[in-house]
């Protein structure tokens, strides 16, 4: 199996560095399962290539709506084609449709996020992103291992 | 007295081990490959016990124990990890954080950093005391070392490693509480100093970026270990 | 009754920024402006520092462009040494500052104006984005990606797999290259010249379906500003600073980057933190100047590659004096893809590139520093001053899209002067107006990813400020 946890944003913009310090604290245990564990500012297109070559791929993130700090998880489906309105920049479903389309597949695909609460420039995570990154690691190495993991849902 | 009677039993972490009286709790913790995290502690220094981070629990006693100068005795009954234990490292460490300006991605010891090692190897995630971000001085008057109090948490190996093995005395701390600041001389400018001999010593003791060669850039600055080498060459006993 | 339309954010440019368009009584558009709320706090934050960490903390200004500050940064300090920086250093600081513009202008091109330019500016939203480039051209968006690559590996094999990378330091870079590394990069120079001559053949034959976009796409007379080495060729390293005017004739030349502050002057605009700089000599109202690709191609005499001499001369053509409209940013970015290729290949088959004296070791001898590289979007300034121990006592940076902003301000006006009527916003409006915006390229670097996914807003204010027509994209 070729896995990869890939968790991005910008780690000098308060929350939105969350992926980073849960790539950084999957690291100081030692890794996960082999997957290839990777930290970026944001989504590029060249990432496809990796995508295609891989069998499960988790990505962290952070969003802006919901209870600051609630980890969810969802599985990621790359979209069938067109017909989707308004796809401006970089998501992960259109990383995973560059994988499947430009190379022929994609992988399994998992998306974990916690909710933000403070975007400031400061290079510190919240009090409510901060008490996260544990329940993410967690989460991330369930996806990781278990061979069919339960559907989308909180923890 | 034969020597087999100044041989002590005791346990840690559940483990039984064997020590000779004297020795401190933390030598045989380290002896018997058991982790107990330390800043100030330095191998080839006098401990002083001053940063918290060894303290340990022992039973039948209500106090936590500092592992670096307490001796062991018969029957002791050492516990090296627990939730409190934890807890109280992890808050030591938040506070150094806070107390200075500790920002590893352009520090010269970023990787290379035991502050930023025990970071990572207590899991410290977050600070949750606010930080002060003092105003802090850089001194680079110095031909050949650079000082940067913002890095600084007063462990004063430099301190004990310029008294003690090079015998010049140049650092020493001023002030107290969040006032204190490790000086040289008579804060003085290091450039300046009388006393130092440019040895380099304090440089190689120092856990992070504190003390660091002119003109190293980010991550660039390691330390040497020389210590244990200096020890055996004067014959110093291993106890 | 005067009223305001906000575009906000402007979609597709890496970061988050903000339009407003200002109508006069008639409906008319009377001013446009372009918003921008920049991290400044770097210029103050490092007083005080060792200008030894001025390559690593300039670098996080920007996650996106890192390498570029990095550049700079280091030849600023290069200055406060003094010392000769080893040629091999030299060599190898030109590749990793061309990877750089490979790659950048690789993700403009083939993914973010793409949308654009291959499938056209009125093509339904839903069909006009990464998705429609796929299915259209595949082969196109794949080569893209590949390019991207090319750069990026090339910047992680010099300087290490990080995003800051800490390899470039003052008076040269920490580690020689490996020659398998050098070799790894040789072997794939056949492929990325193929795949940008295919992506220039596609652009040319595309050109035609936008008159009205070259016609209107900043469009305007202005000074262009950029390096030129010795032989007056196109230079992204050291070199002079040469400013051109709208004809093409040359105003100013030679101009050491030392001098900078006896030719640019910067004003601060009240409603935006990014300084404006202008053509001191001429003033604020006519020393408007542009920097980039473009202005980089308008100064020159020649590239001095092969490739892109050959397109350059193509480029040329599509002006009588400098080509003035921001449409053929896109040409010029290809052109310069070309050249890095061409002349990385030229660099790593110097014979000292695998040379181990990478680095020269100095203290502080001259309290003042000035270092100045071509960075994807334009020149980039940092202009250094030290205390006697080597302590940053201040510090200017001027960043391209600095120097862009009343240019780009400009071009926002002229575009919504021609298609904003003030009555209904239409969607190929909008677009065009994002479109010249992003033509610059603009870096805001500063912004979130997650802040950037809010949907686009426009809002139509009245004269008292009354809010008269809102419209959302969902994003």
């Amino acid at each position: 199996m070729n896995l990869a946890v890939i968790g991005y944003g910008n780690p000098l913009r308060g929350d939105d560095g969350f992926g980073w310090r849960v790539i950084d604290m999957l690291r100081s245990e030692g890794g996960a399962s082999d997957a290839l564990l990777e930290s970026h500012h944001q989504l590029t297109p060249e990432m496809a290539e990796l995508l295609s070559r891989l069998d499960r791929v988790i990505f962290v993130d952070v969003s802006l709506t919901g209870e600051p700090g609630e980890v969810t998880h969802r599985e990621l489906v790359a979209p069938p084609k067109l017909n989707l309105a308004n796809i401006h920049q970089f998501t992960v479903e259109t990383l995973l449709a560059y994988s499947s389309q430009l190379f022929g597949r994609a992988p399994e695909a998992y998306l974990v996020t916690t909710v933000g609460a403070s975007f400031d420039y400061e290079e510190v995570l919240s009090d409510a992103a901060s008490r996260a990154v544990p329940a993410a690691v967690r989460c991330v190495r369930d996806l990781l291992q278990f061979p069919f993991p339960a559907s989308a849902g909180s923890i | 007295m034969t020597p087999s009677s100044r041989v002590k039993t005791l346990t840690i972490d559940g483990r039984p081990v064997s020590a000779r009286s004297g020795e401190t709790i933390l030598k045989v913790a380290r002896e018997n490959n058991i982790f107990i995290p330390t800043l100030c502690h330095m191998d080839g220094l006098s401990p002083v016990g001053a940063c918290r981070l060894c303290l340990v629990e022992i039973k039948g006693s209500s106090k936590l124990v500092p592992a670096c100068i307490t001796s062991i005795f018969e029957g002791m009954e050492v516990s090296t990890k627990s939730e409190q234990l934890d807890k109280y490292r992890k808050m030591i460490l938040a506070l150094l954080f806070s107390e200075r300006n500790h920002v590893c991605s352009v520090c010269v010891s970023n990787g290379h950093c035991e502050l930023q090692t025990l970071a990572q190897t207590l899991g410290l995630e977050h600070v949750h005391v606010p930080y002060l971000y003092p105003v802090m001085d850089v001194d680079a008057s110095h031909e050949r070392f650079v000082s940067d109090h913002s890095r600084c948490v007063l462990c004063t190996r430099c301190v004990r490693v310029c008294e003690e093995i090079e015998g010049a005395h140049t650092w020493d701390i001023m002030g107290r509480g969040a006032e204190a600041k490790i000086i040289s001389d008579l804060n003085q400018p290091w450039g300046f100093s009388e006393s130092c001999t440019s040895c380099g010593k304090c440089v190689h003791v120092c856990p992070t970026g504190a003390l660091f060669e002119a003109g190293k850039s980010t991550a660039e600055m390691t330390k040497r270990q020389f210590l244990p080498y200096l020890s055996l060459m004067r014959g110093e006993k291993n106890d | 009754m005067p009223k305001t339309i906000h575009i906000d954010p402007v979609t597709r440019i890496e970061g988050h920024a903000k339009i407003t368009i200002h109508l006069d009584d008639k409906g008319r558009v009377n001013d446009a402006r372009f918003h921008v709320t920049q991290f400044r706090g770097f210029e103050k934050m490092v007083e005080g520092r060792p200008f030894t960490e001025m390559p690593s903390v300039m670098a996080r200004i920007c996650g996106i462009c890192p390498v570029s500050h990095l550049i700079a940064s280091s030849k600023a300090c290069d200055r406060i040494l003094a010392v000769q920086i080893p040629t091999t250093a030299i060599l190898l600081r030109r590749v990793l500052n061309l990877a750089q513009l490979v790659q950048s202008h690789a993700l403009n091109f083939f993914h973010l104006s793409a949308p654009d330019l291959l499938l056209g500016m009125d093509a339904p939203v839903d069909e006009r984005n990464v998705f429609g480039v796929m299915q259209k051209h595949p082969e196109l968006a794949k080569k893209g990606i590949w390019l991207r690559k090319f750069g990026q590996e090339i910047i992680e094999w010099l300087g290490g797999k990080r995003i800051h990378p800490a390899w470039v330091v003052p008076g040269g870079v920490n580690a020689p290259l490996a020659s398998d590394k050098r070799d790894a990069i040789l072997k794939r120079i056949p492929e990325a010249i193929q795949i940008t001559r295919d992506a220039l053949d596609l652009y040319k034959r595309i050109l035609d379906d936008f008159p009205e976009e070259t016609r209107t796409f900043a469009n305007f007379p202005s000074l262009f500003m950029g390096l030129v080495n010795d032989k007056n060729e196109l230079e992204h390293y050291s070199g002079t600073f040469r400013f051109i005017d709208a004809a093409g004739h040359i105003v100013a030349d030679r101009v050491s980057p030392r001098d900078y502050a006896r030719y640019i002057a910067e004003s601060v605009e009240p409603d935006s933190y990014l300084k404006s700089p202008y053509y001191k000599p001429m003033g604020y109202e006519n020393g408007m100047y542009r920097v980039g690709p473009l202005a980089r191609l308008n100064i020159v005499d020649r590239c001095g590659t092969p490739l892109a001499d050959e397109e350059w001369a193509e480029f040329r053509s599509l002006g009588r004096g400098a080509v003035l409209s921001s449409f053929h940013y896109h040409f010029a970015r290809l052109i310069e893809i070309l050249f890095g290729i061409e002349m990385i290949e030229r660099l790593l088959n110097e014979p000292d590139i695998l040379s181990k004296d990478v680095r020269a070791v100095a203290r502080v001898n001259n309290h003042e520093g000035i270092g100045v590289s071509e960075a994807p979007r334009g020149t980039l300034i940092h202009h250094y001053k030290v205390d006697e121990h080597g302590l940053m006592t201040w510090a200017n940076l001027i960043i391209a899209t600095g120097h862009n902003n009343l240019a780009m301000n400009r071009g926002v006006l002229q575009v919504a002067k021609h298609f904003v009527d003030g009555k209904n916003i239409q969607e190929g409006m909008l677009n065009r107006v994002e479109a010249v915006v992003r033509a610059f390229d603009p870096c805001l670097s500063c912004s979130t990813h997650a802040v950037g996914q809010m949907p686009l807003r426009v809002e139509l204010y009245g004269a008292e400020g009354e809010l008269l027509d809102r419209k959302e994209r969902a994003s």
